[in-house]
């Protein structure tokens, strides 16, 4: 099991190489790889659920591979660059969630047409990336695979997006490039400062480390950050860095713009894995790194989160309201709903971090649904634009069905994996910041409000506009196009009625890194 | 017996399961044969656990572990009471009738195992509700039941009416869930613990006290005073009962939930969605009981329901929402009655109601099946073409209208002596207008439909049995059940209140006076009724003389449209303007700086002129300038 995580990224990597001397004609190989590459992948995330230590807050399938060293790196000491690779409990659940929507996407490429080899390759690029970002102990190994992600997707958006692409693929990629330049900075910021002051701290890192010693080894961090916490200055400047980078890379407003470009021109299983995957790893970097290792920042400033987060809230579910065009509409929902993690990071308790993350993979499967399903439906209808729609119910039943679970689960309907994130992250929420979050309630009326109103003009009232001219061609989810959408509504179902398959996982690190926060 | 209570919920569930795989390949027979014996079934079992309660007493929460929670671990699992061992037997009576008048009523409708479907869905998350032993089961199943009934009302999706309508009951309800969602999540935060049991032992009698205590030590959280926190929970709990019990200001979704088809609409109205509300409040007692505030905000939310929608009542031309705002109204009476503290009167208005309110929506349904019309002034004269669907009606009416000694005058006369015998005279006095508009409208309709001569073609006539035995067991239920609970025999109370459950009172005897009271206004009103509509119609006559009380009275106070303008137009209002500052002036922004610096790329390379001189000078002019800098600043960097 040891090596589970290093295959969980090299198979997708592998799928890629294996595409690339392919014929650009070999459409079904290509597939077929692209498919089995994408779903042994999330089969080794499945072991490594099965193999996971459920009551253990630690690191887990702890692999480290040295790949260069840097001599006189700090202080006369080298340092050695590696790619570590180990899940914890709030890891897993995003490895897991990244099979999920990696499948599932990987079917839906089926019905590309065009260039089908180049899209492939990215996908599993792509995918190989968000495994590595959620996968990696390491800050060099973070940061690579972030990167991996954001030329994937940028060719993905570039080559396969509709006619404004070009905009849509460069917004995307000087936005979230931006991002990651402070990403960058605060890594090595964090690296310098730990590495500083593990000259002062005891005997037995001595003997380990040596005099001087600078690591990019998560591990060694967080350590390090517990038996030496940073300074509050120190804290407070590489929280700013971070904050700036995840404000950008989690679209808040208002650096949101590049979001809705970026869904509203790109193809569905592109926008799965962006909306339900990418769009999780700002919050996971909150985490991962300003949770646990700036917490007397995160302490300082928590109310900020809280109200960036409502505000957040409030802006993507206004917005959506507005919203045309169902990618549009989703993509403020997300935003909303991102908005909400925020605010739950902000209420620095132990129910606030497992609501968190709850949400994070709830509002992930459903992303990648409600994507899923209005592409499906596109493709029948020829038009995204929640105007042009209506009265799908009766030529699409299926998956004018799947767009009702999709909008309720959205709504935070018990039963589905929404509202048993909301509720938990709410307690943690109100506990601290009554009001503001008497505040974020509001998204939960306006969130049926948005979400009801398109789903109805949609699938509801006779059929009329695009739907009617479609008629008589219009068929209804064939069995490849119905197996995703089977599977991602089991998911949401098993969450929502037995929210203790991912509870057990998430519980336990939670509660230890609610202890470093004092909640 | 009552351990096997989670078996109630559990069939009609097993049902949805099989309909939902295999529902398409079933005839319309076995679907509805299957799904009426399921839910007789678990009536039968129901009838059997509160014969077990009645001797045996409530029984323990049998719990299973549910989710890790913070130093905690939430539970799932079942209980029964007194109160909901009683509702199990309302709900899944009623229930199994209207599955079994929805046979013929939904004969031949292309999505009839659809709708049985969705039918067992909504019992089986009523009967999940009520044997709930913690609120955060019971919130969950609370949603249940509204999503149910927003699939229901809007069974007909292809009608516009029908969609808006189930619209309108999910996002009203949704603000009222939201309330009770903030009210459960402060309550968890006080006490530590969802459990119904857990809430009141912490608190006992003095709930107020030890409960609030019990997680955060010596502190109510917010620094608020003990009783204030009491009160504000008590209120957002409330708001949730306000929202799915149709009271004012969130009434406004039920009578339009009438578009859905006719047995869905007795089912909402009798035994399911709306007696949730009722059942909450109740459940909570205790809260409630501790906090005076309230209570009296309970009463008067009540009290001021019961009238309004009576009044609104006396004016409909659509039959089913005549029996809508009668609903509402009759809802009013029983919140009135939990906040002066008639916990036991409350209830068994929610019984009795649950009976004729049935009977009435079916036989309405009934007459909608054979005349094919809902408007009140198209029809009349079906006293001799539909026999037992007129006797049927002038039961439900006589029980709704509260004339002795059908059901309704029992329980609603509970609830008028306990409002006056607590000294809430103003409420009795409200409560007793609106009974007198209760027996008017609703002996309008009756004289409306079965009186008179007949209009149009279509030959009326009885449906077939599926339709006529509900009926006949309804009727014989709305007459006799209020013999259940009579001031010579309190078998309702005695049962209610076995072993003195905490916060929960006697309610006073009925005294003499007053009931001849509530007997007089009743009859006044059907004397008002027949002499306006049952001789001959002067009902326009009567709706000139009443000049603009009629008009607001017909326009339901205009409080739809008052919604419209305050609350819908200005949500889209300002969803349309960040719109707007999204894509001009946030995202404007952003393409100015991209502009900006393409701009500046494009002008710069016109310094690229490939002409050596021309960099010379440049860089001349560059060196002048960092040696000016330098000699400026005093010394090379």
């Amino acid at each position: 099991m040891q090596n589970v995580l290093l295959m969980i990224v090299l198979i997708p990597v592998i799928a890629a190489l294996l595409i690339l001397p392919l014929k650009a004609r070999a459409h079904a190989i290509t597939r077929s790889i692209g498919m089995l590459g994408s779903l042994l992948s999330a089969l080794f995330a499945l072991a490594a659920y099965i193999a996971f230590q459920r009551s253990d807050a630690a690191y887990q399938f702890v692999l480290s591979v040295p790949w260069a060293t840097i001599n006189n790196a700090f202080a006369g000491t080298p340092l050695t660059i590696t790619f570590a690779f180990a899940v914890d409990g709030i890891s897993l659940p995003l490895v897991m969630l990244t099979g999920i929507v990696s499948v599932m996407a990987a079917l839906r490429s089926f019905r590309v047409t065009e260039r089908v080899k180049a899209h492939y390759v990215w996908q599993m690029l792509l995918v190989s990336g968000l495994y590595g970002v959620f996968a990696a102990a390491d800050l060099f190994t973070f940061f690579f695979f972030l990167e991996v992600t954001l030329v994937a997707s940028f060719f993905l958006i570039l080559i396969f997006g509709q006619e404004r692409r070009e905009y849509a693929a460069f917004k995307f990629l000087i936005y979230r490039g931006i991002a990651s330049v402070f990403l960058l900075l605060g890594f090595v910021g964090l690296a310098y400062a730990l590495a500083n002051s593990a000259t002062t701290v005891s005997a037995s890192q001595y003997m380990a480390y040596g005099p001087n010693f600078m690591s990019l080894n998560l591990l060694q961090l967080l350590d390090e950050s517990v038996k030496a916490p940073l300074a509050l200055g120190a804290q407070t400047w590489l929280f700013f860095v971070f904050l700036f980078a995840v404000l950008i890379e989690e679209a808040f407003v208002p650096f949101h713009t590049w979001l809705i470009d970026t869904h509203e021109q790109s193809d569905t299983s592109t926008n799965m894995l962006i909306g339900g995957v990418l769009m999780k790893v700002g919050l996971y970097i909150m985490l991962r790194f300003v949770v646990s290792i700036l917490p007397l920042a995160l302490a300082a400033y928590s109310e900020w989160l809280a109200i960036l987060g409502v505000i957040s809230i409030l802006y993507g579910a206004f917005a959506a309201i507005a919203a045309r065009d169902w990618r549009r509409l989703i993509a403020f929902s997300g935003i909303s709903h991102m908005g909400l993690v925020l605010l739950a990071i902000g209420s620095m308790h132990a129910l606030g971090l497992q609501g968190a993350v709850f949400m994070l993979v709830s509002s992930g499967l459903l992303t990648a649904l409600l994507f899923y399903t209005v592409g499906a439906q596109a493709e029948r209808t020829g038009t995204y634009e929640i105007g042009k729609l209506g009265g799908l119910s009766k030529s699409l039943p299926v998956l004018s069905g799947v767009l009702l679970v999709a909008a309720l689960g959205t709504v935070g309907l018990p039963g589905l994996s929404g509202f048993i994130s909301e509720i938990t992250l709410f307690i943690s929420s109100f506990e601290r910041f009554p009001v503001v979050s008497t505040l974020g309630t509001l998204g939960m009326i306006l969130a049926a409000l948005y979400l009801l109103f398109a789903m109805q003009r949609t699938t509801f009232g006779p059929a009329q506009g695009a739907a009617q001219e479609g008629q008589g061609i219009a068929r209804d989810a064939s069995v490849t196009e119905a197996i995703p959408l089977l599977v991602l509504v089991a998911f949401v179902i098993a969450i929502g009625v037995f929210p203790n398959i991912l509870g057990v996982v998430v519980h336990p690190t939670v509660q230890a890194l609610a202890g470093r926060i004092g909640g | 017996m009552a351990n096997e209570a989670w078996l109630i919920p559990a069939i009609p569930l097993l049902v949805y399961v099989i309909l939902l795989v295999a529902g398409r390949r079933i005839s319309e027979p076995v679907v509805a044969g299957i799904s009426v014996s399921a839910v007789l079934l678990a009536f039968l079992l129901a009838i059997a656990v509160l014969a077990d309660v009645a001797v045996n007493g409530p029984t323990a929460p049998t719990t299973y572990a549910w989710l890790d929670f913070g130093a905690h671990s939430l539970t799932v699992g079942y209980e029964v009471t007194m109160l909901n061992a009683l509702m199990l037997v309302v709900v899944t009576l009623v229930s199994a009738l209207v599955l079994l008048f929805s046979r013929s009523y939904m004969k031949g409708d292309e999505r009839f195992s659809r709708f049985y479907q969705y039918l067992n869905l909504f019992v089986f998350s009523m009967l999940g509700l009520v044997i709930s032993p913690n609120l955060l089961q019971f919130y969950i199943f609370w949603e249940l039941v509204g999503v149910c009934s927003y699939l229901l009302v809007g069974f007909w999706y292809y009608k516009p009416e029908a969609a808006a309508a189930a619209k309108k009951a999910f996002i009203v309800t949704r603000i009222g869930d939201v309330g009770l969602f903030i009210g459960i999540i402060l309550l968890y935060i006080a006490t530590g613990t969802f459990d119904f049991n857990g809430l009141y032992t912490a608190g006992g009698a003095a709930f107020s006290q030890v409960a609030t205590l019990a997680y955060h030590g010596a502190s109510v959280p917010f620094g608020m005073s003990s009783s204030g926190f009491i009160t504000l929970t008590a209120l957002l709990v409330f708001i949730g009962a306000v929202g799915k019990s149709a009271q004012f200001p969130l009434h406004v979704w039920l009578p339009d939930a009438m578009e859905g088809p006719t047995p869905v609409s007795a089912l909402i109205h009798a035994a399911t969605m709306v007696a949730a509300g009722v059942y909450l409040v109740a459940r909570m007692q205790p809260l409630f009981a501790a906090s005076p505030v309230a209570s009296e905000t309970v009463a008067v939310i009540g009290g001021i329901t019961a009238l309004l929608a009576a009044s609104i009542g006396l004016t409909q031309r659509d039959i089913k929402r005549v029996i809508a705002y009668s609903t509402v109204s009759q809802l009013g009476y029983m919140m009135m009655a939990l906040g002066v503290g008639a916990y036991t009167a409350g209830i068994f208005h929610l019984m009795t109601h649950a009976f004729f309110k049935a009977l009435l929506f079916l036989t309405a349904g009934s007459v909608i099946h054979a005349l094919d019309t809902q408007d009140l002034f198209s029809m009349g004269g079906l006293r001799k073409k539909m026999p037992i669907t007129h006797i049927a009606f002038l039961a439900g009416a006589l029980a709704l209208a509260g004339v002795p000694p059908f059901a309704g005058f029992w329980s609603k006369d509970e609830i008028l002596s306990a409002a006056f015998q607590s000294g809430h005279y103003v409420l009795y006095a409200m409560g007793l207008l609106a009974a007198f508009f209760t027996a008017f409208y609703i002996f309008r309709v009756y004289f409306l439909v079965f009186w008179g001569e007949a209009k149009g073609e279509k030959h009326a006539h009885e449906g077939g049995s599926a339709m006529v035995i509900p009926l006949l067991v309804l009727g014989a239920l709305a007459t006799l059940s209020g013999f259940l609970n009579t001031p010579f025999d309190p078998f309702v109370t005695r049962f209610l209140t076995y072993g003195h459950p905490l916060g929960i009172g006697i309610d006073p005897p009925a005294s003499l006076p007053l009931i001849l009271v509530s007997v007089i206004i009743a009859l006044l009103g059907i004397w008002l009724a027949y002499s306006v509509y049952g001789r001959a119609n002067r009902g326009a006559e009567l709706a000139k003389r009443m000049g603009v009380l009629y008009t607001l009275s017909y326009n339901k106070f205009y409080i739809d449209e008052i919604y419209h303008y305050l609350i819908v137009t200005p949500i889209f209002t300002i969803a349309r303007a960040i719109a707007f500052i999204d894509r001009f002036i946030i995202d404007g922004i952003v393409r100015m700086l991209g502009e900006l610096g393409y701009t500046g790329g494009v002008t710069l390379k016109y310094a690229n002129t490939g002409q050596v001189q021309t960099y010379g000078v440049l860089t001349l002019f560059g060196l002048v300038a960092l040696v000016a800098i330098a000699l400026g600043i005093g010394g090379v960097l």
